[in-house]
């Protein structure tokens, strides 16, 4: 941080930054251009409060590149509103979530979507293209919200979160669950073995399987966004022994966690 | 392809494993989400464990959070590849790569003693084998006599080798160029042992042996019958006859003390005896006859039977130990008086 720089120079300096973050989150060239000046207008808001908030804990240039992605992001929800996604398309997060946003906010084609995804995450091309077909098949309705606000945030619509429910709400929430572990059965065996017992993935997702908030990362790391094993330990500050070690012993624990729940049958048939 | 197969489905349970367990389990967030300056440092890595594990157990139950810190280190995953050495040091002071670095030097640092040692047993090994062969071989026949200031060697081996030409060579004849081949044998020996032995001092050595040819007589022909008779004690006589003769005692016309005369003939022997012995000659004088007339000898081609024998006779009495005033009768005797008057 340089305090005797002002900081509008300072913005200035990072232009080249905001624009290739803008460019990579908005393919069209045009709309990347305004994305990039909303980021500009939002680091400039307030006297350039979002800038005076940095504490110097980290290098500005990561610090403003921070500030553009979160930006960008606000400018998307502005753009093209907010659309809750299905609970099982949060449950399976990752390049789901961020597939369903470019198609059903940013009506974008599947193969966009897709190159898009896999841009972002290499090695995922494949991946999002197949996900990108299912979220489709899955969603017939796609894109028809589009530039509609959405009254509830995404913390809000959590169903576990709410309180008080009626009994509606609950056969809302039952008929949810069961759509959840069908596309689930679908998502995850998809034609291998055949489509898998929505109620017997229920019951194994039922049991009791804890994972410490690094297990849950490095699971989601390697197994739902593809990402090397390595660089998940990188992520998660452990090196490659490190990680490695530590992925095989959490695979080994949660077989034996289901066993005890006294699934090994039902594991047996779906893995 | 069977194993790749059982690899592959291997790794699809596992997958479906990982999958199950996630969407079994879902966390509240919980708290508020990570601002901007957390989100930097964590993915800097400057926050202390504690402050990365609270932001980590957030990134896994947010998935707004999660998705703009697994953008921002794709980012600085970006900005690091393009700054180059920058990123170069950075890999270097990783520990793996320390770690890397020092097991490679180590590896080096082993294949250069080894490469050492083994360069060092095959030096010794070539160093000892010619010192082995030339103590176990036998001296050359043709050795040279070895001088008593050959204790100025260098070494005690020469010493040795020195000491055991002498006990051969008594019966042995001297090289004709003594001087030289001392220096030979000497160099000789100074490059077989060379990597063993200092080199030894050539500025004292030429000087001894430029005083060692003063001693010895005038080259002769090589193979001379005469030159091989020679012993070190004749030497050792003549030398101290001659300093004992000093300072021209005798004419001793042609008999000069480094011996180095002009060629010689026979009559100028005879004339140069009876010249001496009309005077009152030393030693000096008699020293000097007498390796004239060996000096004759050796040119065998030069003179006849009979003055052969004339000058072995004249040479018998010389070597004979008595007063020089006897001396004379006696070579003038053998010389005769028909003779005598022809050359007078």
């Amino acid at each position: 941080m340089d305090p005797v720089t002002p900081w509008p120079q300072q913005a200035l300096a990072h232009w080249a930054t905001i624009n290739r973050l803008a460019g990579r989150r908005f393919p069209q060239a045009h709309l990347a251009e305004e994305a990039a000046l909303y980021v500009m207008d939002g680091l400039a808001e307030d006297d350039w409060r979002r800038l005076r908030a940095f504490s110097g804990r980290s290098t500005l240039a990561t610090y403003i590149a921070a500030l553009t992605l979160r930006l960008l992001e606000d400018f998307a929800r502005a753009r093209f509103g907010r659309v809750n996604p299905p609970l099982w398309v949060r449950r399976l997060g990752g390049i789901w979530l961020t597939l369903f946003r470019l198609l059903c906010l940013e009506r974008f084609s599947p193969g966009e979507a897709a190159a898009l995804v896999g841009d972002r995450q290499p090695g995922q091309l494949r991946a999002a293209e197949e996900a990108a077909y299912r979220l489709l098949g899955e969603i017939p309705n796609c894109g028809e919200h589009r530039g509609e606000q959405a009254g509830l945030d995404e913390a809000a619509a959590t169903p576990d979160t709410e309180g008080d429910c009626s009994a509606q709400e609950h056969r809302l929430e039952e008929e949810e669950r069961r759509h959840l572990f069908t596309i689930l059965g679908r998502v995850f065996f998809d034609g291998a073995t055949g489509e898998a017992d929505p109620r017997l993935l229920e019951r194994v997702a039922a049991a009791r399987v804890t994972l410490e908030p690094k297990e849950r990362l490095l699971l989601k790391l390697c197994y739902r966004d593809g990402v090397a094993v390595a660089e998940a330990g990188r992520m998660l500050g452990w090196n490659r022994h490190q990680v490695h070690g530590r992925l095989r012993r959490l695979l080994d624990r949660l077989r034996q966690d289901l066993a005890h729940a006294g699934l090994d049958e039902e594991l047996r048939r779906l893995l | 392809m069977a194993e790749i197969t059982e690899l592959e489905n291997k790794r699809a349970a596992e997958r479906r494993l990982a999958l199950l367990a996630l969407t079994g389990e879902q966390q509240d967030p919980g708290g508020s989400c990570l601002d901007d300056d957390e989100l930097a440092a964590l993915v800097e890595e400057r926050l202390t464990p504690e402050q990365a594990g609270l932001c980590l157990a957030h990134l896994a139950a947010c998935e707004h959070c999660y998705a703009l810190w697994r953008q921002l280190d794709q980012e600085r995953q970006h900005e690091a590849r393009k700054s180059g050495p920058r990123g170069l040091l950075r890999l270097i002071g990783q520990p793996r790569f320390l770690a890397a670095t020092g097991s490679i030097l180590a590896a080096a640092a082993s294949v250069a003693v080894f490469l050492t040692l083994t360069t060092q047993v095959d030096r010794t090994t070539l160093t000892r084998l010619p010192e082995q062969s030339i103590q176990e071989q036998p001296l050359p026949q043709t050795m040279p006599e070895p001088r008593a200031n050959s204790k100025a060697a260098p070494a005690p081996l020469l010493k040795d080798r020195a000491s055991q030409a002498a006990r051969q060579t008594d019966a042995v004849p001297p090289s004709p160029e003594p001087g030289k081949s001392k220096e030979r044998v000497e160099r000789s020996a100074s490059t077989d042992h060379a990597a063993t032995m200092p080199a030894p001092p050539r500025e004292k050595k030429a000087p001894m042996a430029r005083q060692d040819d003063k001693d010895w007589p005038a080259p002769a022909a090589p193979g001379a019958l005469f030159a091989e008779a020679e012993t070190a004690t004749d030497r050792r006589e003549k030398t101290s006859a001659a300093e004992a003769a000093g300072k021209a005692e005798a004419p001793a016309p042609q008999a000069t003390a480094t011996g180095t005369a002009a060629p010689l003939t026979l009559e100028d022997w005879r004339r140069s005896i009876r010249q001496g012995c009309e005077g009152r000659p030393g030693p000096g004088f008699f020293a000097a006859i007498a390796r004239q007339g060996r000096q004759l000898l050796r040119e065998s081609a030069a003179v006849n039977t009979q003055d052969r024998r004339q000058i072995e006779r004249l040479l018998a009495v010389l070597a004979t130990e008595r007063p020089a005033a006897h001396q004379c009768p006696a070579l003038l005797d053998i010389l005769g008086p028909a003779a005598q008057g022809q050359e007078r």
